[in-house]
């Protein structure tokens, strides 16, 4: 009898995430959300699953280009893969700092831009995976252990 | 069709179901515009008949709104409730006064609404007022509180009950006006005035489904002491009437703009005197500050004003007057009476700490349940609810009931609609049905249909037909013929027999009337390759064969 937390999660659905749709920003991160909150997780952990993939679908659409959210779960675990064919990130430790950021002068004006993206991302997952190079996109494998 | 039900001093006519929004369902035509309207996909339509489900519902009327039959009715306190008691309180929220047009004073109306049957009538405004100041006195004594929501607006303490339950805690605990109100009115008043509490019941006045509670609503949040709630609708025309003539001898406004700003959304949120406030008003514009709020995006904010009803109170369902209209009136009520409020801010103060601002019960949360208890059969129910919406068309027609396709998936799997009730889905079974079990075409058939006699090899009639071919040089029949064909030419040598076995082919058609050689009959009899015979040429013998599909 595997642990709980060694369960492979089951694959339950891929979204799409529109490069630059600022328009649109944040609605995968709240599809996510509702198919979590119909299955009945809960709120505790859809608050870190809508933070995690919130931050993630944002550095998606704003430097990765465009890409996918696909999210797997298991009754003790919420795995979000994010990826994306985008630039990569050069630096991941600095990237990692709070308050880096490479927001473009637009995106400030927005409110983008704290430089609290991936630190958010780590504060809120349980396991995080980050696979990056320059030129070769960049995979993120968010994962919230469910107490 | 409605019938009188007592809740305790709540005497109110309910119709089918208890229900406060209910659908007549003689009236109803089954049409998808309620369906369409309700946020909460709290309606399906079963057997022509659209049926609202009381555990999605908030009330917020907008599928009463939409209807285009009169099918879908508020229940509403009717007025003549108010004569059956000698002391009957009205408390009319304060959207009241932008009802009748700019030359009606807020004290004329409350004036008028005394000459209803009513033996006092308070000025909401005023109270608004006061709750404001007991809202803002809560928020700077709870700095935590980041942030609080106004309870003024039922439906969306229902929304946040039923979908947002993690933003429970913002809603802050001062009890809406009408409920102060009639806390007040019962607890103090009428004990100044030595009322027996028999006699004495509070009537809120308002223009709001949400507002109207039935013996079988679901208690997200107790409204006690308002003993009815008349709507707009109903008090409307008397309250006309009662405008006429009035002498205006006693002035019972106390409010200023302040509180006459409650009537539209952003009348809280400007009374209300924190740092960052916001307003917002629209139902789906409401799940969307919520949603930002779920996701921690609105972290400085200090107060929300949320109101399902477009603008505000005097856009609800029940409002007579133009919403837009009603709001200019707003408008210059508020430059008239200015929005200094002449409250008592200390006296408030007083009452917050003799806790009678304070909510008596809690407000009881109402997730929808998950898809299965079991965690594991919940995620699976989840996959099947994918899959099958990934199967259906996407169109969000309501053929089938439900407002969408995801809500019909989710139906589906909860075992509370079945698949065949998309017609699309039952189309998509015939038509694959069709697919896995081909119609097979024998040469008896093919023979049969056409007419064409057996010279020979009968024992293969019963070969199936899977296209033909039309040659009369072996070694093409040789190199391009499938197998299963049916050949048509017009050798009648026996060498054709060979060709047929060799290439397998379903059987040989002699054209343009050939009959086959002696021994050629013989050796298709011997191999059991049947060869068939017709008058006609290769060229209609083809079109015939292609006319049945082959």
């Amino acid at each position: 009898m595997t642990p709980a937390q060694d369960q492979e999660p089951e694959f339950l659905h891929a979204f799409t995430i529109a490069a630059h749709d600022f328009a649109g920003a944040g609605q995968v991160s709240i599809a996510v959300k509702n198919l979590l909150k119909e299955v009945g997780f809960s709120a505790q952990c859809l608050r870190r699953v809508a933070i995690v993939a919130f931050e993630a679908e944002m550095n998606v659409v704003m430097y990765g280009g465009g890409g996918g959210m696909s999210v797997y779960l298991s009754p003790a675990l919420v795995r979000l893969v994010v990826e994306d064919q985008g630039p990569g990130i050069p630096d991941l430790d600095l990237a990692m700092q709070e308050g880096w950021s490479t927001a473009t002068p637009e995106m400030r004006e927005m409110g983008f831009g704290a430089g609290m993206g991936l630190p958010n991302i780590k504060r809120n997952s349980d396991r995080l995976a980050i696979h990056t190079s320059p030129g070769r996109g960049t995979k993120l494998v968010a994962e919230i252990i469910l107490t | 069709m409605g019938q009188w039900i007592w809740l305790g001093t709540f005497a109110t006519m309910v119709g089918g179901g208890g229900h406060p929004v209910w659908i007549d369902p003689d009236k109803c035509y089954g049409c998808v515009l309620c369906l369409r309207a309700c946020s909460m996909k709290a309606i399906r339509i079963h057997r022509g008949v659209a049926h609202i489900l009381p555990e999605r519902c908030v009330q917020c009327g907008d599928c009463f709104r939409v209807c285009p039959h009169g099918a879908i009715r508020c229940h509403t306190t009717p007025l003549a409730e108010v004569a059956r008691y000698k002391h009957a309180v009205a408390a009319a929220s304060p959207t009241l006064f932008s009802q009748f047009g700019y030359k009606v004073t807020p004290n004329q109306v409350l004036l008028a609404l005394r000459r209803l049957g009513f033996d006092q009538v308070v000025d909401m405004g005023w109270l608004c007022e006061m709750n404001s100041a007991a809202m803002e006195e809560h928020l700077l004594r709870h700095p935590e509180l980041r942030p609080g929501i106004s309870p003024s607006c039922p439906a969306v303490v229902r929304l946040i009950a039923n979908r947002y339950p993690s933003l429970l805690k913002n809603i802050l605990p001062v009890l809406p006006p009408r409920v102060f109100a009639a806390k007040v009115i019962k607890e103090r008043m009428a004990q100044r005035l030595g009322w027996p509490p028999e006699e004495v019941a509070v009537f809120h006045i308002a223009p709001c489904a949400a507002k109207m509670a039935g013996p079988q609503d679901p208690v997200v949040m107790d409204q006690p002491h308002v003993d009815g709630v008349i709507s707009f609708s109903e008090i409307y025309g008397p309250l006309l009437g009662a405008l006429q003539g009035l002498e205006e001898k006693t002035t019972l406004q106390k409010c200023s703009g302040a509180g006459i700003a409650w009537a539209m959304s952003g009348g809280q949120a400007a009374a209300v005197n924190v740092e960052h406030t916001l307003d917002v008003a629209g139902f789906q514009e409401v799940v969307n500050i919520l949603e930002m709020l779920e996701a921690g995006r609105l972290g400085d904010l200090r107060f929300l004003e949320a109101h399902v009803c477009p603008d505000g109170c005097l856009g609800g369902p029940l409002v007579v007057e133009n919403r837009y209209r009603a709001k200019s009136v707003t408008l210059r009520q508020i430059r008239r009476y200015g929005v200094l409020s002449r409250i008592n801010r200390q006296r408030v103060r007083k009452m917050m700490d003799e806790r009678l601002f304070d909510w008596e019960g809690g407000i009881t949360p109402r997730p929808l349940p998950p898809l299965d208890p079991d965690p594991r059969q919940a995620i699976l129910k989840m996959k099947a609810i994918q899959a099958l919406t990934a199967l259906l068309p996407g169109g969000e027609c309501g053929i089938c009931g439900a407002p969408d396709c995801h809500t019909f998936a989710s139906d589906v799997i909860l075992g509370q609609a079945r698949e065949q009730d998309c017609p699309f889905m039952k189309n998509r079974a015939r038509a694959l049905r069709a697919r896995e079990e081909p119609s097979m075409t024998t040469v008896r058939e093919i023979a049969e249909q056409l007419g064409l006699e057996v010279a020979a090899g009968g024992a293969g009639l019963d070969r199936a037909v899977a296209g033909g071919y039309a040659s009369d040089l072996l070694s093409d029949v040789m190199a391009n013929a499938k197998a299963g064909s049916l050949w048509l030419t017009i050798q009648a040598h026996q060498n054709v027999v060979a060709v047929a076995v060799l290439k397998e082919l379903a059987a040989v058609v002699l054209v343009g009337g050939r009959r086959p050689a002696e021994d050629t009959a013989a050796k298709a009899e011997a191999e059991g390759v049947p060869i068939l015979v017709s008058d006609q040429g290769a060229f209609e013998l083809a079109g015939r064969l292609h006319d049945l599909g082959i």
